[in-house]
Formats: C-alpha cells, sequence, structure tokens
C-alpha cells in the first residue's frame, strides 16, 4: 500500500488524499521516512542504471541526444576560472593513459579493419581456447574484443566459452568447436559460420532487415532474435529451437524453411523437420513412460545457464540458472548444485498448471544424488511456487521431526508439499517417506497423486510412503514458475546433482516407474554415475510393491 | 571536515563528484524530473566555483554541498508557474526533511557502492529486461503504457518487473561482499 503511495508520488500521479495520507506517514510513521527514501533511491538508481547501460549499448537517437542537456551553458567566466588549467591537464593524462594502455593491452584493442574495439567480446573462455587472426593462433583472453574474421577454436576439455555481442546476443560454444565471425555484408548486421562442432544462440531480436546469418557446411540459417542449439558434423547440420523462428536455408538445394520453437532440423542433402529432438540430442533414456509428460530435463547441456525442456510437449519450459557460478556442468552431463541457487523457468509454468488443474493428477520424477544429508526446509528438489509460502507443489528434503525443540531430529527423508482444496496455499500438511532414504548416492524418487487423492513417495521404485491429498487442484495458481534448488525468494537451498527431472499430468502407475527406474538416467550420465546394486536388482526384480497403510497425513513443523 | 582556502575550490568540486549519484538521487527524489535533477546539480557546482575564494572554510563539507543541491531544488520549484496547495508544500517540506535526514557522506558511499552492484547486474540481463526497467524507472512510463507497447497484458508487464526486481536484488547481495573485498 505504501509502495503504491510512494510510485504516485514519483509519477507525480497523487491526488488530493493521497498527498494528505503520505504526508502523514512522513510525519508520524518512525520507518515511513527511511522507507520513502529507500524506495525512492532505488528508482533513480534503477533508471539511471539501465538507462546507462542502455545508451552504451545503443547509438543514440538525436532525439535522445536533444534530451539529454537542457541546462543553459554556464557562463565562459565561471568555467575559465574553474576549469581553465584543468583541461589541458586532464587531456595530457587521458594521452598517457591510452598509450599506456595501449601498449600493455594491444591484443584485446588493436584489431584489423579499424574495429577499435571489436564487434563482440570473449566473455568467458579457459583451457585451450584459442584465437585466430590474421593467419596467427593465440590464446583467448577474457575480455578479449573480437573483430570480423576472427576464428575461435575450443578444444576437448574446456568449459563455456561465450562470445556476446554489444546488444547482449550469446552464443556459447561447446567443446571441439570452431566459429568464424565473418567478413563482408553490412557493417551492422552479425554473421557467424560455425565450422565444425556446437552451439549455443541466444540472440537479441535483431534490427528489422538486418538478421543475423549463422552459416555452417550445410545450411544458411537466418536469425532474427531466438534461441537454439546447432550441431555440425561431416553429413549434417542440426537446429534444435527452443524459442520463436529460424528460416534454414539447405545449401545443397537452395530450400528454405522455418524451424519453429521446439521442432529440430537437420540439414544435410535434403532437411527434415521432426516435432522433437532425436533421442541423442535430448538425452532421454529409452523406455520411459511418455503418456502425460509436460516438462522433462536431461541435463545435457555441457555449458551455459540454460537447462533444456526435451518433452517435446507443447513449447519448451526451460529453466535458467540465476548463478552459473554455483553449479558445475558435469563432464558428462548432470548438473550438481555446488552452492545455493535456483534453476528457474523464466515464465510461469502454464502448461504445467493447466494439464494438471485439469486432471487433478500429478507426477513428479527425479534422478538426484544430495549433497549433504541433513538439508532442510523442506530443501526445495523441484517445485512450483512462488515463495517461501506459497506453492502449487514442492518436492524436497527434509529432517525428521525431533522429539523436543532441541532436538534437531533425524537427517533425510524425502517430502512432498501440494496445493489442494483441502490442504493450505503452502501446500501443507506434507507428506513425508518416514525411512530416512535420503542418501548421499543416485536415487530415483518419485512422488504421484491421482484423482483420487492418494499419493506415494518412491524411492528407488518402492513406494516407501503412502497418504492422501484430498481434493482438488482449483486453487491452484497459473503465476507459479517451475524451479530446483530454492526459492525465488532465497529460502531452503537444496545442495546435490541432477541427472534428471520428469512432470508428468497424470499419477504414474507402479509398473511405469519401474520402467522408468529401468530405463535409469539419460545413457551420457550412467558414464560418470552408476547405479547401485540395489537400484540394480530393482531394476530385474519383478514389480511387487509392499503393501502399505494408508497413513493420515504427518503436519510437518517448517513453516516455510 | 575542513577544508583550506586554496585547495577547497577542488576539494568541494571533488567531493561533488565523488558522490554525484546520491546527490542526483536525492534531487530527484524532490524534483521527480531527470533533467531538472541533472540542472540542479549543475548549478550546485557553479556555486562552488563561484565561492568566493577568500569566504570562510566550510566545516561539513557534504552537508554544504547538499544545502545548497536543497536551495537549487526549492528555486526550481518555486520558478515552476503551477500553482501548488497547503497539503502538497506540506509534503515537499517532509520529503525534503526525510531525504536530508537519510543522506550523509556514509550511505552516499553505500549508494555508490550500491550503484557500482546494480551496474554489474543490470550488464547481464536480457535486452528485453533492461528496456523494461528504462520505459518504467527512466521514461516514467506506466505499466499499462509498456503492456500496450509491447503487446502484453499489464499482469505480464508487472510480473516480468517484478522478477527482475528480484533477481537484481539477489544479484546485488552477492555482489556487494566482493566489492567490499576488492576494496
Amino acid at each position: 500500500m505504501n509502495e503504491e503511495l510512494f510510485e504516485k508520488y514519483m509519477r507525480d500521479e497523487l491526488s488530493g488524499a493521497e498527498t494528505a495520507e503520505l504526508a502523514r506517514l512522513l510525519e508520524e510513521e518512525s520507518t515511513g521516512k527511511e522507507r520513502f527514501v529507500a524506495f525512492a533511491q532505488q528508482w533513480h538508481l534503477f533508471g539511471d542504471v539501465a538507462h546507462q547501460l542502455q545508451a552504451a549499448s545503443v547509438a543514440p537517437a538525436p532525439e535522445t541526444a536533444r534530451r539529454v542537456r537542457r541546462f543553459p551553458a554556464p557562463a565562459p567566466s565561471v568555467w575559465r576560472r574553474g576549469l581553465s588549467w584543468r583541461l589541458p591537464a586532464l587531456a595530457a593524462v587521458v594521452l598517457i593513459g591510452l598509450g599506456v594502455l595501449i601498449t600493455l593491452q594491444w591484443d584485446r584493442l588493436a584489431l584489423p579493419g579499424g574495429d577499435l574495439y571489436g564487434i563482440a567480446t570473449l566473455v568467458s573462455a579457459s583451457g585451450s581456447v584459442g584465437v585466430q587472426r590474421a593467419g596467427a593462433h593465440r590464446p583467448a583472453i577474457e575480455g578479449q574484443a573480437l573483430a570480423r574474421g576472427d576464428v575461435v577454436r575450443t578444444g576437448s576439455e574446456d568449459a563455456a566459452t561465450v562470445i556476446r555481442y554489444a546488444d547482449g546476443s550469446v552464443l556459447e560454444l561447446a567443446q571441439q568447436s570452431a566459429v568464424v565471425l565473418e567478413n563482408g555484408g553490412d557493417a551492422r548486421s552479425k554473421s557467424v559460420t560455425l565450422q565444425t562442432g556446437s552451439l549455443l544462440a541466444d540472440v537479441a531480436p535483431q534490427q528489422a532487415g538486418l538478421p543475423m546469418t549463422l552459416g555452417t557446411p550445410h545450411a544458411r540459417i537466418v536469425v532474427r532474435g531466438t534461441s537454439f542449439r546447432v550441431w555440425v558434423d561431416s553429413a549434417t547440420t542440426r537446429i534444435w529451437m527452443f524459442e520463436g523462428v529460424v528460416d534454414v536455408v539447405n545449401r545443397t538445394d537452395g530450400s528454405g524453411v522455418p524451424i519453429a520453437a521446439g521442432q529440430v532440423a537437420a540439414v544435410g542433402r535434403r532437411t527434415d523437420v521432426t516435432g522433437r529432438p532425436p533421442d541423442d540430442a535430448s538425452g532421454e533414456p529409452a523406455g520411459r513412460a511418455r503418456n502425460g509428460l509436460i516438462a522433462l530435463y536431461t541435463f545435457i547441456e555441457r555449458d551455459g545457464a540454460i537447462v533444456r525442456d526435451v518433452s517435446g510437449t507443447g513449447s519448451p519450459l526451460n529453466l535458467r540458472i540465476e548463478d552459473v557460478r554455483a553449479v558445475d556442468r558435469l563432464a558428462h552431463g548432470g548438473l550438481r548444485l555446488r552452492e545455493p541457487t535456483v534453476v528457474a523457468s523464466d515464465a510461469p509454468a502454464e502448461k504445467i498448471f493447466r494439464a494438471c488443474r485439469q486432471r487433478n493428477e500429478l507426477t513428479v520424477e527425479a534422478w538426484i544424488k544430495p549433497a549433504v544429508r541433513s538439508q532442510t526446509g523442506p530443501a526445495r528438489i523441484v517445485s512450483m511456487s512462488e515463495s517461501r509460502q506459497a506453492r502449487n507443489f514442492t518436492l524436497g528434503q527434509d529432517n525428521f521431526i525431533g522429539r523436543t525443540v532441541e532436538d534437531p531430529g533425524e537427517p533425510g527423508l524425502f517430502s512432498m508439499r501440494l496445493r489442494t482444496t483441502e490442504t493450505d496455499l503452502n501446500g501443507m500438511p506434507t507428506l513425508q517417506s518416514r525411512l530416512g532414504p535420503a542418501k548421499l548416492r543416485l536415487t530415483h524418487l518419485v512422488f504421484t497423486r491421482d484423482a483420487r487423492g492418494e499419493a506415494t513417495i518412491y524411492v528407488d521404485g518402492k513406494p516407501l510412503r503412502r497418504g492422501a491429498f484430498p481434493g482438488v487442484f482449483a486453487d491452484w495458481d497459473d503465476g507459479y514458475r517451475l524451479m530446483l534448488g530454492r526459492e525465488l525468494d532465497g529460502a531452503w537451498p537444496w545442495l546435490g546433482e541432477y541427472y534428471l527431472v520428469a512432470v508428468y499430468s497424470r499419477a504414474l502407475s507402479p509398473e511405469e516407474i519401474s520402467a522408468n527406474l529401468r530405463a535409469g538416467i539419460p545413457k551420457h550420465h550412467a558414464k560418470r554415475v552408476r547405479p547401485t546394486a540395489r537400484q540394480t536388482s530393482l531394476l530385474h526384480a519383478p514389480h511387487s510393491p509392499a503393501p502399505l497403510a494408508v497413513s493420515s497425513l504427518r503436519f510437518s513443523f517448517s513453516e516455510f | 571536515m575542513s577544508v583550506a582556502p586554496d585547495k577547497k575550490h577542488d576539494a568541494m568540486v571533488l567531493k561533488i563528484f565523488e558522490y554525484r549519484d546520491a546527490l542526483l538521487a536525492y534531487a530527484f527524489t524532490i524534483l521527480r524530473d531527470w533533467q531538472l535533477a541533472e540542472d540542479a546539480l549543475q548549478e550546485t557546482v557553479l556555486v562552488v566555483l563561484n565561492r568566493d575564494a577568500e569566504a570562510e572554510p566550510v566545516r561539513d563539507l557534504f552537508a554544504w554541498v547538499r544545502r545548497v543541491l536543497r536551495n537549487k531544488c526549492m528555486e526550481t520549484i518555486r520558478s515552476r508557474t503551477r500553482e501548488t496547495t497547503n497539503e502538497q508544500e506540506r509534503l515537499q517540506a517532509l520529503v525534503t526533511e526525510a531525504c536530508d535526514a537519510y543522506l550523509d557522506e556514509d550511505s552516499a558511499a553505500g549508494l555508490k557502492k550500491m550503484k557500482q552492484a546494480l551496474r554489474h547486474c543490470m550488464g547481464k540481463l536480457r535486452s528485453g529486461s533492461l528496456d523494461l526497467l528504462v520505459g518504467f524507472y527512466y521514461r516514467m512510463q506506466s505499466c499499462k503504457h509498456l503492456a500496450e507497447q509491447q503487446g502484453r497484458s499489464v499482469n505480464a508487464v508487472k510480473l516480468a518487473l517484478s522478477r527482475t526486481r528480484d533477481r537484481l536484488r539477489v544479484c546485488v547481495q552477492r555482489q556487494l561482499p566482493l566489492l567490499d573485498a576488492e576494496t
């Protein structure tokens, strides 16, 4: 309420009554002044910094330039007195500084073709990344300016190599890739060629009539602003679209075809377009249940901030890692949350909302490896929520409640909160698996809830806890995002490794859960993390769920 | 802080430049106009440069600069032709009082660091998010206006703004200790 008043003040839109109300607040409430000043300072900082950054990345339009100075020029006498000796001195200092800088940083600044600051920046590079310029190959330097004609090559062990343009467009090169920043064409447009390997492109909207062109040996991709991944091998170029549309021209027959979000094009002698990514691109293990699948994450990306939804259902609900420094991309795939961060969709998870609310059923599945047994909150493994107090569902890791206030309880269990018309907005009471199964090893964790309200937590195919979430999903909120790792407000982080996360709009049967367990983790992860002997035995055992008593829900005392 | 007469112009101008962001935020809060706030600060610089070199040394330089800026803001408000009600004048006085109470040298230094962190964090935003911030905070456009401009719903714009602020808040919280460590 106060913020509305503050905002109206900043916009000079206060009514008479609101003016009096704000005056009363500033006069009478002890914290009113402080909050008001903090609000105004934040407004100023946001506006000032955002405007400066925008102005730095876009050439100022004449109108903008005119707006910058309305203040009349000061009287010459004043400025002569104040600045007459300072200006030459300042100019000398700047010239000397530039001389030193150019001497020391020539590699970063001196570029052929008159591109003093280059057309893009190599913002991240490690290992054996190199830049070839005018025939000479040199190790790359982070922060290095790149010019037209430069070739950037990555090695077999290199982590994310990121090239950023001034408009925010980003190219992330995978290992063993080579990209050329092309000469020619309109100087204002971007043109690159991926000679070999793979890259992830996140391209900002381009000026009308000046699309970015990404060439490969087999295709020319015309990009106006979107996000996609490209692979090049000797026979084909594959393009997997995450957002928007690109036009793909086949170099062999000259045919052109638009590729939209969720589609994959394979360009060789001809162009084939499919509705979902090929298995080796999606990482989805064969034999998994697909009926009702809404979102699937296999963590196949080896770099960058994006985790792709490879379900092929509707528009991809990709997730973004908030702080890439807090995570490790594991060598054979998988994502390790080493420090607290959140991996969340940019937009509300509408497709999950729509499908689950319609059926009043849900399955949340995760192949994970917890880093710590004692994680509490519950620590958020998979969540569709707004804050620590409002959610549609959260699958988490928690402790048993101790017998006394001082007793922290026993660490290591899994828990589920689910909003229905019979639970609160926080999805409580919580269903918990009582047997303390959270171990520091690869774990197959599944929660199901069917339309009758019956809910089960499965660990490694075994139904460890059965309960009930009565009611329906009519109270679900369509504005909540899907997230891994913690809440958006920073609460209750979970640390560990993700190998697969799936959300279904129906309750999988025990047989289907066994099938998913049998299918295992994405095959490239399996090189690094092998199922345990117990999981292996479960894989081959006939399914025989142990009879469970249906218990009443157990109330968790975790308040948030 | 007392300043010797022969160095005081330089010290004052440097002080203004050092705490330019905080002083500008101060003027902006009172005037609510980017250009008028800039102008008021420019005029404050002129007052400093015009000050008689033989005048008494200033005891609290920052407070003195802030007072000059405040007077310049008041002059600007008075020069507006629009009539103001008693209630508006009362509010103006209270706003100025609040700004005075919470702008000292320490808070100005804090604001400067905050801006440094925010600049780093905003630099990582996508251009669409940056455009939204510029539209809302710099151009003072309403959510409704931005929604029409971008072909989105008002709620979607509010949500996007809220998320961007969340991201920035978290990023700035992470960035500030790093800046502290650097200094």
